[in-house]
């Protein structure tokens, strides 16, 4: 009895929503910092010693971008299946990035929340942190339905749509 | 939980969700940097030592040799960049120990020692380690007047034989 209580509060689309909101606001504001300051992000990226010369501006100028649309779409509610999918691979990626680097020991900014190059080295919690995001947007992608979201709103009365995407998350 | 058969559907869903929200999102970054005043070039040169200069434009580098004399005269004082496990196994005489985070709790007590006429010296390790030059940036930034780089210091110091210190234990 126990067990299914906290399975189904486990499950619950309200502490989707919790997540969906916390990942939303986190995506929104790292990818703003970075689009002010491409610079600074860049050598954030160069320092990773990851990427090939040619594609480190490309990826400080793109990434951010890709941050704030996912973050914008958490926040709203549109399409937060795909936004939670693609917030699940770039926090995938990080990780990657963060245990290469953690294991080579290079002593690097993260790059992750500030541009500064002093912001602080990559440790442990980093990568700790990182995970945890993780796991809230694969919780995003499986049990979000759309509370509170712009989606819902504009489809309110559409019971097929909502139906053809979120019908079939119940048990 | 998802009902089997039903997980496909959801993740094709998801997919073609993201990979539209990921063109959008390049289109967007596209075009906001083709129209912000000051553009960020899409190639730019990454090669270490185009690294160093660049960080170095602002800073002011000093020799070897000098570094040396100041040291024997102990004119000097020697920060180091790196990591405290590399500091620990062998660093500068006298050295601090400033890594990467913890530049805000030494501005004063590296201010302090500048204004007592002591040359303040940063350095790190390698050719392409930009500790020692962002440390004296940063310094710089928060207001201590003059730190020098000692670019590629421990290793030259090293061969140089300039003296050695290690932690005990």
């Amino acid at each position: 009895m126990m067990k299914q209580k906290i399975l189904s509060w486990c499950k619950s689309p309200i502490l989707s929503l919790c997540f969906r909101y916390f990942l939303g606001g986190i995506f929104l504001y790292a990818g703003i910092i970075k689009v002010i300051d491409p610079a600074g992000f860049a050598l954030s990226i160069y320092n990773y010693k990851l990427l090939p010369e040619w594609m480190i501006n490309a990826v400080a100028i793109l990434l951010p971008w890709v941050e704030i649309m996912v973050g914008g779409s958490l926040l709203l509610g549109i399409w937060t299946m795909g936004s939670s999918l693609v917030a699940s691979v770039l926090l995938g990626i990080f990780a990657c990035a963060l245990t290469i680097n953690l294991a080579r020991g290079l002593d690097i900014a993260c790059g992750c929340f500030s541009t500064a190059a002093d912001a602080g080295t990559i440790n442990l919690l980093y990568l700790l942190r990182d995970l945890s995001l993780l796991g809230m947007a694969i919780h995003v992608f499986f049990f979000d339905q759309a509370l509170v979201s712009v989606s819902r709103f504009i489809r309110g009365k559409d019971k097929e749509i909502i139906k053809k995407t979120v019908h079939y998350l119940d048990d | 939980m998802l009902k089997s058969g039903k997980f496909a559907v959801t993740a094709k869903l998801g997919i073609r969700q993201g990979i539209v929200l990921v063109v959008l999102s390049l289109m967007i970054g596209g075009s906001f940097n083709a129209l912000r005043p000051s553009k960020f070039p899409w190639v730019g040169s990454w090669s270490p030592s185009s690294v160093t200069a660049d960080l170095l434009e602002e800073l002011q580098e000093i020799s070897l040799e000098e570094a040396c004399s100041l040291r024997q005269k102990n004119e000097a004082i020697f920060l180091d960049a790196r990591d405290p496990g590399s500091f620990d196994e062998g660093h500068f005489p006298g050295a601090l120990n400033i890594p990467f985070g913890e530049v805000e709790g030494w501005v004063e007590s590296v201010r302090d020692m500048a204004n007592t006429g002591m040359k303040i010296i940063s350095y790190c390790d390698g050719m392409d380690c930009l500790l020692g030059a962002e440390l004296a940036r940063a310094l710089q930034k928060k207001g201590v007047p003059s730190v020098k780089v000692l670019v590629n210091g421990w290793s030259r110091w090293r061969t140089a034989g300039c003296p050695i210190e290690k932690e005990e234990g």
